[in-house]
């Protein structure tokens, strides 16, 4: 079917129907009611004297909430119904519906409403690798609700749907047959219940007082928008995508179990509404001069999450920080070892990264000692366990051969990593933007040991390790030929002589020797990996280059978010701006909101960014490109107590303020002015980066 | 599981509980008989007394998969998620409770270990 997905969400809960407001899941379809990695509700159809409805018009009123106009089909073109249906949708524990049915009608009508249901349980894994089921099901009828049941040995799961009307119920779905007067309406109120059940039929989550459930969520939206800085500009769609990301950042706030109601990015609708630690951790960075407290539950949570044993399943080490936790059937019987999975080799060290940068815009000193023991066992494990080679370098490969990860960084798919002649490497493997992320935590470790651990021997030791990485790591990964970084160390310590955007991540992490810089910044911006809108995971002319090859060729939105913040901290403004003013025009194309990827087709070539066909969206890192983009326009830095402004905007952009930017020093205003001349019509501006580079004020 | 709590009881202090104030007891069952023991943490130090005080977070577990637990050979999320071990109180604390279950890890030997599979 390709008929537009509705989704509505709320943290790790959301529903996907199609515009008739339907769910008809089959197995490897990601429609449905989801919670906790578990689809509670595969069939959900509304009919009217067994007839099905029509859409007339979808309304998302909110992230949480949505409207369906219907009227029951006619079978033709002409719509001459005498009733009309209203559902009106709104997610939690679950979701509830009102159902409005008005008949129009100058005499009553009498017809059976009726909503089939059903509930096949399955594990979001299952839903992506069509899996069978091991345990049994159940219906029954309970005190005047439909109770769909789950189980398999001790673990159980259950939907109970209820009705304010009274329902008559069979194990297949409710149903009301009613009579409703000339012009009136008829309506009851539909409520769908996940429940987890664990030891002894105690309910694992801590239920939500129910009742004013919407007002709080509304009044929670309208807070989180309005403690977010406020952007004015003259770029009519920034500030559309401005306000888009906001509020998916909302919807994408996930709160854990174990942080009291705080709340940190999930990594992105439909598959990943979990905790990821390298997602939570980057998006967390991206957010952190808009809604800072995003990082504060990262650093939290992943802290006390931080790996404590060597676990070959889980690939587990001691310091290591959580890949992804997951809460479905399939991690509760370890036939996947999500509980949490510790498989990947980056968000360690980027874990002290964004402790140093939290506080150095946040102040917050004390969550920086409360969580100095993590840190420090996040450093260790750079020089331990992630030394799989020991030559020096964070190098990865699993031990859980089954279901672990191959990819142990940000490119995780199975083909990411390959020689210049599409040959695969073996293992271990070290990629290089994990050797800069190394090099960026020891540094801002030491900063840290300094100035709030007061341990200036830990400090110097780490700043002695680091400029010896960077000495080593500037020898051994260089390709003089082709004057760039290689992609990787295979398992022989040889060169993977792939160009790709990794490069950029190694200026974000300031580990590229300063004359080395320009060749760099000539290879991003030059035509293999500069695509007019983006920056393509790899270069045009590699083997395995495919522009619509999801690591391969495709470009990333936080993946130039990042490269654009290292492009400024080695000076580059016009540049950083060049690549903002890409994405940010792609963003158009997408209402403001990115998705996780986009083809790496020139821009020349198609006019508008085509879409990667099963990428995820909204995607917390996408989401959060856009205010890093705002970030490096701006030349946003915090110096002590004060934060720099140092802006530079993309050609054709006369004026960028952001007000209002919370941290240490209280709120800030930053304003940004372009050179240029700026004679915009309403709607039919120049797309900004068919324009030549400029140069902000 | 009293080897376990002994060794809790030698640990004496953790620093990697160093930040953890705070009460759990393990409720242990075994058929009918409930065995329970107050781990108290204060900034780290541990002590284990038995009794069923009051605690700021409660685990309660049958025995046979407590010992599985603490001798490594099953997992605390995973058996809560499977509804065989379950949490009251505070469940932060329950996540960093999963530290008292492995010893803390020698930097050492890992950097040996490490330094060894690379040269092999």
């Amino acid at each position: 079917m390709t008929e537009a997905l509705v989704r509505i969400l709320d943290g790790n809960t959301f529903v996907v129907s199609d515009a008739r407001g339907d769910i008809e899941a089959s197995a490897t379809d990601p429609t449905g009611l989801f919670s906790f990695d578990t689809r509670f509700l595969s069939r959900w159809v509304l009919t009217v004297d067994g007839q099905r409805l029509t859409a007339l018009s979808t309304d998302d009123l909110q992230y949480f909430e949505s409207q369906f106009f219907l009227v029951p089909s006619t079978g033709t073109v002409y719509v001459d119904s005498k009733l009309s249906v209203i559902r009106r949708r709104q997610v939690g524990d679950g979701f509830r519906e009102d159902l409005t049915v008005l008949n129009h009608d100058a005499s009553a009508v009498d017809a059976v409403i009726r909503i089939d249901a059903g509930a096949d349980f399955a594990d979001l894994f299952e839903v992506k690798d069509a899996l069978k089921k091991k345990g049994t099901y159940g219906a029954t009828v309970d005190d005047g609700r439909l109770v769909l049941t789950y189980d398999r040995d001790t673990f159980s799961r259950t939907t109970t749907i209820s009705s304010t009307e009274p329902p008559e119920i069979d194990e297949h779905g409710l149903y009301f047959p009613v009579r409703i007067a000339p012009h009136g309406s008829w309506s009851t109120q539909l409520q769908v219940v996940s429940a987890m059940f664990g030891l002894h039929g105690r309910e694992l989550r801590p239920r939500e007082p129910a009742g004013e459930r919407r007002r709080e969520m509304l009044g929670d939206l309208e807070r989180w928008l309005a403690e977010a800085p406020r952007l004015a500009c003259d770029w009519d769609s920034l500030s559309a995508t401005y306000r888009r990301s906001l509020v998916d950042l909302a919807a994408l706030r996930f709160a854990p179990a174990i942080a009291g109601g705080r709340t940190l990015p999930a990594a992105g609708l439909p598959w990943f509404m979990t905790m990821f630690g390298r997602d939570s951790i980057f998006t967390s960075l991206q957010t952190l001069p808009f809604t800072p407290e995003l990082a504060a539950t990262t650093l939290r949570v992943l802290g006390d999450w931080q790996g404590t044993r060597v676990d070959d399943f889980r690939d587990e080490d001691p310091g290591r920080i959580l890949h992804e936790m997951r809460y479905g059937e399939l991690t509760a019987f370890q036939e996947r070892p999500h509980s949490p999975y510790y498989g990947n080799a980056d968000a360690t060290p980027l874990y002290v990264v964004l402790l140093d940068e939290y506080e150095r815009w946040t102040g917050d000193a004390e969550l920086v000692r409360e969580f100095e023991q993590e840190a420090r066992a996040a450093l260790q494990w750079i020089d331990s366990y992630a030394d799989l080679q020991g030559n020096g370098y964070i190098a990865y490969q699993r031990r859980n051969e089954q279901t672990g990860l191959e990819n142990q960084c940000w490119k995780d798919s199975w083909d990411s990593i390959s020689y210049s002649d599409g040959r695969l490497p073996g293992f271990p493997r070290a990629t290089c933007e994990l050797q800069g992320y190394a090099y960026d935590a020891k540094m801002r470790g030491a900063r840290l040991a300094r100035r709030v651990w007061d341990d200036p021997g830990c400090a110097e030791e780490l700043e002695r390790q680091a400029a010896d990485l960077k000495r080593r790591f500037n020898r051994d990964f260089w390709i003089e030929d082709g004057q760039y970084y290689a992609l990787a160390l295979d398992a022989d310590g040889a060169k993977v002589d792939t160009l790709s955007s990794n490069i950029g991540h190694l200026l974000w992490s300031g580990i590229v020797d300063d004359d080395k810089a320009p060749a760099v910044v000539g290879h991003l911006l030059g035509p293999r990996l500069f695509s007019g809108w983006g920056i393509r995971t790899l270069a045009e002319g590699e083997a395995r280059y495919n522009p619509i090859g999801y690591h391969v060729g495709t470009v990333w939105p936080f993946d130039s978010s990042f490269i654009a913040w290292g492009l400024r901290r080695y000076g580059y403004k016009a540049e950083a701006a060049r690549v903002a003013a890409g994405i940010l025009d792609a963003a158009e194309f997408f209402d403001g909101r990115l998705p996780e990827a986009f083809g790496g087709y020139e821009r020349e070539l198609t006019r508008y960014p085509v879409q990667y066909p099963t990428a995820c969206s909204p995607q917390a890192w996408s989401t959060g490109a856009p205010l890093l983009f705002l970030r490096t326009m701006l030349g946003l830095e915090p110096i002590g107590d004060h934060l720099i402004v140092d802006p530079a905007l993309p050609a054709g952009i006369g004026r960028i303020e952001l007000l209002d930017i919370p941290g240490r020093w209280g709120r800030i205003d930053a304003f940004g002015r372009g050179l240029v001349d700026v004679d915009l019509g309403p709607q039919l501006r120049p797309q900004l980066g068919d324009r030549a580079p400029g140069k902000g004020s | 599981m009293s080897d376990f709590f002994d060794s809790l009881s030698r640990r004496g202090h953790d620093k990697r509980l160093e930040k953890v104030s705070g009460t759990v007891r393990f409720d242990i069952s075994d058929g009918e008989r409930t065995d329970s023991r107050l781990a108290r943490i204060d900034h780290g130090d541990i002590t284990v007394s038995a009794g069923d005080a009051p605690a700021d977070c409660v685990v309660t577990v049958e025995r046979a998969v407590f010992d599985a637990i603490v001798e490594g050979r099953a997992n605390a999320m995973t058996a809560l998620l499977r509804g065989s071990l379950a949490v009251d109180g505070d469940p932060e604390l329950f996540v960093l409770t999963q530290r008292l279950f492995a010893e803390p890890a020698d930097p050492a030997a890992a950097t040996s270990a490490a330094g060894g599979r690379g040269s092999s």
